[in-house]
């Protein structure tokens, strides 16, 4: 038994070594990491660049969803602006959009919101990505410089409003939709019957508007005449190098560029840091449970009821 | 104290659980030098050993010491909750199955099961200072030593209760069966109701 003993207490001795090496090798390493860590960046404060992202079709919506791809929600816009706006730090916000445009309203509360952040002398510059066409151009006409890549697809100045015509495939198929409406005009835009002149009429004129009303703010976010944007703003769409042409924008570059014109515009050091708000996780949650159920019942319920939305937005 | 521990006796316990754990089991029931506190030392060696051998995988920092001081002792307050709870539902299964409530023995050979746990460390310590491997090997041996463990407590269930390998290995298996289930059916309550929340935002 005493040999069996005598060889256990080898053994445990040898892990007591081996646990011993283990430290030294641990503490080896460590000294190592210690060294490197000199070089990790400082926690950034003091006078900088807000940033807000705006990516995706735009909407009323007090979610963030745009790191979904799910479009970018002009209530979560309007309030990170608010609070760029409240915050003494931010001299600038760069605003980077890549979205084909959204609706009338959606796009117009963050275009006043913009002017209105303007107008307390905090510089915006707008950084197009993939794409700021229509209604994306026109938030970014609110800002005091506009940076678009080569290959931006931007314009799209217009308006537009559609509806699916089905009226003749229902023929076909034998199906007859009973409606029964509390006015004339109640079922104005629907697939199911064809549009009268009257109706067209009524359309046409709140494009006509929500168009005019495009046209000034564009003139009033570039400085520039009406008739100067009137001829490309036909609802045709231009890369960057065409849009610099017509001066929808004022200069070639990508989000580097903006981020150092902001600073130089605000007087700030090339150092200065950018803030950017993030999604906290209740934004998170907030916009799944959109997702979920909220946004795409709504959404399928105003389909079904005909209510087509009028946009500034490009169309595929 | 110090007597027993110059006679080299509790070296025994040791011995008998990397060899045969029938031997430990009677060893523990004859009370021999407290079985307890040895067997919550070797708890307290365990817990440090994984969190040294775990460490010793990458590349540590500061953290380090957090870990194997404040670490360590949350390490060993888990393994003991572990124990606890495993000897309970353990004895628990026994019971049922009208054999005579041991828990303290339990305890103590669960205990002492996690002994060959300490081997994990000079393993890594090898394969790390060799650079070959070691993440591979770490996981492989702490396979093995888990078998290893497994072992020792069926062959100890086995003697505490007189009865075969086969049903001994039933009433280890059973305590991981009912948890699996309670936790099973936890984590689908749990997402589901997580999912409710979210849809009634």
């Amino acid at each position: 038994m005493d040999k069996n003993r005598r060889i256990i207490l080898s053994i445990l001795l040898l892990v007591l070594v081996s646990c011993i090496l283990s430290v030294i090798d641990i503490g080896l390493k460590m000294k190592t990491s210690e060294q490197k860590e000199f070089n990790l960046p400082v926690p950034e404060f003091g006078p900088g660049v807000g940033l807000v992202k705006i990516y995706g079709t735009i909407s009323i919506s007090d979610s963030d969803g745009s790191y979904l791809g799910l479009g970018s929600g002009a209530d979560g816009i309007v309030k990170k602006l608010s609070q760029f706006g409240e915050d003494d730090r931010i001299k600038a916000i760069v605003i980077r959009i890549n979205s084909p445009g959204g609706t009338v309203a959606a796009v117009q509360e963050i275009f006043d919101k913009l002017m209105e952040l303007r107008k307390r002398n905090i510089i915006l510059v707008a950084s197009m990505g993939d794409m700021a066409a229509s209604g994306g151009y026109y938030v970014a006409s609110a800002c005091n410089y506009i940076f678009a890549n080569h290959g931006t697809t931007t314009g799209s100045i217009g308006v537009i409003a559609s509806s699916p015509n089905v009226k003749g495939l229902f023929e076909k198929l034998g199906i007859k939709m009973n409606v029964i409406k509390s006015g004339k005009y109640k079922d104005i835009l629907s697939s199911f019957r064809d549009l009268g002149a009257d109706e067209k009429d009524m359309i046409q004129e709140m494009i006509d508007s929500s168009y005019m009303k495009f046209l000034k703010d564009v003139s009033l976010g570039r400085n520039v005449p009406i008739q100067d944007i009137s001829p490309v703003a036909d609802g045709r769409v231009m890369n960057g190098e065409t849009a610099l042409k017509y001066k929808l924008i004022d200069e070639l570059g990508g989000y580097e560029n903006a981020l150092d014109k902001a600073k130089s515009l605000a007087k700030l050091p090339k150092s200065a840091p950018v803030y950017d708000l993030g999604n906290s996780w209740e934004q998170i949650l907030m916009s799944i449970g959109k997702t979920l159920a909220g946004d795409r019942l709504m959404e399928s319920t105003l389909k079904h009821k005909n209510l087509s939305v009028i946009e500034y937005s490009i169309e595929p | 104290m110090i007597e027993y521990i110059k006679s080299l006796k509790w070296i025994d316990y040791f011995f008998f659980c990397l060899l045969d754990p029938r031997r430990l089991v009677n060893l523990i029931a004859r009370k021999e030098g407290s079985p307890l506190l040895q067997g919550l030392f070797m708890v307290i060696v365990v817990s440090l050993f994984e969190i040294m051998s775990f460490s010793a995988l990458g590349t540590e920092n500061g953290f380090f010491y957090y870990k194997v001081s404040y670490g360590w002792i949350l390490a060993f307050l888990i393994l003991l909750l572990n124990i606890i709870v495993f000897s309970a539902l353990t004895d628990l299964v026994c019971q049922f199955r009208s054999h005579p409530g041991k828990i303290m023995l339990i305890i103590n050979l669960v205990s002492f099961s996690f002994f060959p746990m300490v081997f994990l460390l000079p393993v890594v310590t090898i394969f790390t200072t060799l650079n070959f491997a070691p993440v591979f090997f770490y996981i492989l041996f702490a396979i093995l030593l888990h078998i290893w463990q497994a072992m020792i407590i069926i062959q100890g269930i086995s003697e505490i209760h007189q009865i075969s390998f086969g049903e001994s290995l039933l009433i280890f298996l059973l305590p991981f069966i009912i948890v699996g289930f309670i936790g099973f059916f936890s984590v689908i309550l749990f997402f589901i109701n997580m999912f409710g929340f979210i849809s009634s935002l």
